[in-house]
């Protein structure tokens, strides 16, 4: 299968305070890989660290490696080109309000000069279908997107990520700001989307984690704390777990907002 | 419950008129006349333009904003119609508002796309104080510098009667445009900055590069640009000492840009120290000076509107 995302000795500081420290991970393709970890542990940082997002934070500073389909995009010149192909949905939905529905799935596309006319009408057709929002808005795609429920309007967030036709999908808590019922219709488009679209979720929500994904990775204070299968970093209660780790870190010497991360 | 609240906030509500009734508080004392007077001198003013204006309404008709005839006579009523001044006030506005508008695009994405942090949080907050030059500097620039360069320029060979001096309709809406420049692009530069952090993310994350972010948050702010538009517009209408010295002085009609003339504020200002002299004229410049109170109110009125709109809808798209 390969790798999807290989991270190797990440790190990055946002001034002179370190979000990441020595953070590796690897993806493996065609499938979900959970972030885990409380909020402020550097989860959304890595994410964005992957599609370069984090570089439009002032002062910051990125070390180390990423990897996406083999190619080092912060060195590569063929990295935008990688990039071009990996879309990002956000914790709080956020289609372009002024923009139609069809013009917010098209967006990407017509960025990039590719598809026009019928071509395009029938990628944007693709992209609604996949995200299960079709049915819904086939009516009125002239309608601007600010007319769309919460939950339409983060599906209508993943068409637009999906009409980049991407190898890979990163998703920022994407049902964080949804109601259960909305957020369970995402899950479920995750599970679908995972047979030929490899996605990292970030989540704080140990058990949609398992639900969806096999393997992830557990952030604590910018350090990745445990690699692999959830079914091994999940064999101990969530709660008990970051429990452990901030006790951990008590003992330290620290307590609990230290700039340095102080596990081992 | 609800019946119940509004019970509630009723009685209080009452029970602080009793409480006022009873011991009036020593600032209301201050307050209140401060208030009061303020309006009883906008009143005041609106008075004396209306009162004094009425000889012309009645002795020229809706002439007088229909037809460009200036004679002055120190001898007997001279006629007075203002529509060249009138319309020298809309095309020094147009040409004011418009380059105004265009600085002020270019430079609010040039600061949130292309310029260095450093760069940009020296020259935003630099904007503000720029537009609280004093008007008087910019006039004497556009007197000294602008005009010769105009003159230099030999655009006035374009028309007819090409400005000798490089003062035209076209050096006051210039000079006008820069001097305002810099507070509309305060303006759009504000609502740019706004603009909520995770759309710039998203379009980065969509491959959108810097002039195709900026169409798109352009279009999120496309209110707000135009209510700056429009505020500029007013401000420019009603810009006096700038262009009393840069736009040539000569009641005529703006035809051709480069030619000398006058708006309303201008003709105001340059006649009506003098008009005692000639019966009728103050008369006339008093009704001039209450359709630029409409004229300006109008569009200032306008101007606040579509802004409220705007940022009513920014919220509705937040949300």
């Amino acid at each position: 299968m390969g790798e999807a995302v290989r991270v190797k000795d990440l790190s990055v500081w946002y001034g002179s305070q370190k979000a990441l420290d020595n953070v590796s991970i690897t993806v493996p393709r065609g499938s979900v890989y959970a972030i885990l970890g409380p909020s402020g542990c550097g989860k959304s940082t890595l994410l964005r660290a992957i599609n370069k997002l984090v570089l439009l934070r002032d002062g910051v500073r990125v070390e180390g490696e990423v990897r996406v389909f083999g190619v080092d995009v912060y060195r590569d010149p063929r990295g935008e080109e990688v990039l071009a192909r990996v879309g990002m949905v956000f914790q709080t939905p956020n289609p372009f309000p002024h923009l139609s529905i069809y013009d917010n799935v098209a967006i990407g596309p017509r960025l990039r000069g590719q598809s026009k006319g019928r071509e395009l009408d029938e990628l944007v057709r693709w992209a609604l279908e996949k995200a299960g929002l079709w049915e819904e808005v086939r009516d009125r795609l002239r309608k601007p997107a600010s007319e769309l429920s919460g939950g339409q309007q983060q599906r209508l967030c993943i068409a637009r990520a999906l009409a980049l036709r991407p190898g890979l999908l990163l998703m920022d808590e994407p049902t964080a700001n949804l109601d259960p019922l909305n957020a369970a219709r995402i899950e479920e488009l995750v599970k679908e989307l995972s047979r030929e679209i490899t996605i990292i979720l970030v989540t704080h929500d140990a058990e949609q984690a398992q639900r969806l994904a096999r393997r992830g990775a557990l952030l604590f204070m910018g350090r990745v704390v445990e690699e692999g299968l959830l079914s091994g970093i999940l064999s101990r209660p969530y709660s008990k777990v970051l429990q452990a780790l901030v006790a951990k870190c008590r003992v330290a010497g620290g307590d609990g907002e230290a700039t340095e991360p102080l596990l081992p | 419950m609800k019946p119940d609240l509004l019970r509630a906030s009723g009685s209080r509500r009452n029970a602080l008129a009793t409480h006022m009734r009873a011991k009036p508080d020593p600032l209301l004392l201050i307050l209140a006349p401060s208030a009061i007077a303020l309006l009883a001198i906008s009143a005041a003013i609106a008075a004396v333009l209306v009162t004094g204006s009425l000889d012309t309404w009645i002795h020229e008709g809706p002439g007088f904003l229909a037809s460009s005839e200036w004679s002055p006579s120190e001898e007997r009523r001279g006629t007075y119609r203002v529509l060249a001044p009138l319309a020298g006030t809309l095309v020094v506005a147009g040409i004011a508002s418009a380059i105004a508008a265009y600085l002020a695009v270019a430079v609010a994405v040039y600061l949130h796309e292309y310029a260095p942090r450093r760069v940009r949080e020296v020259v935003e907050p630099s904007l503000y104080s720029i537009a609280a030059l004093p008007t008087v500097v910019f006039g004497m620039w556009g007197l000294s510098t602008v005009a010769p360069l105009v003159r230099q320029s030999g655009l006035a060979s374009l028309c007819a009667r090409g400005s000798p001096t490089g003062q035209s309709f076209f050096t006051a809406g210039l000079v006008v445009g820069l001097m305002i420049a810099p507070y509309a692009a305060a303006v759009v530069s504000e609502a740019y900055r706004a603009v909520p952090f995770t759309y710039v993310e998203a379009l980065y994350s969509l491959g959108a590069k810097g002039f195709e972010r900026a169409r798109v948050i352009l279009g999120m702010v496309k209110g707000s640009l135009l209510a700056a538009a429009v505020l500029s517009f007013g401000r420019a209408a009603g810009e006096t000492t700038v262009v009393t010295l840069t736009v040539g002085n000569a009641v005529n009609m703006p035809f051709c840009l480069f030619e000398p003339g006058h708006t309303v504020s201008s003709l105001i200002a340059s006649q009506f120290g003098n008009a005692y002299l000639y019966p009728g004229m103050e008369s006339a410049l008093l009704a001039a000076a209450l359709v630029m109170v409409l004229v300006s109110s109008a569009s200032t009125t306008l101007g606040l509107k579509l802004a409220r709109a705007a940022i009513k809808r920014a919220r509705g798209g937040e949300a």
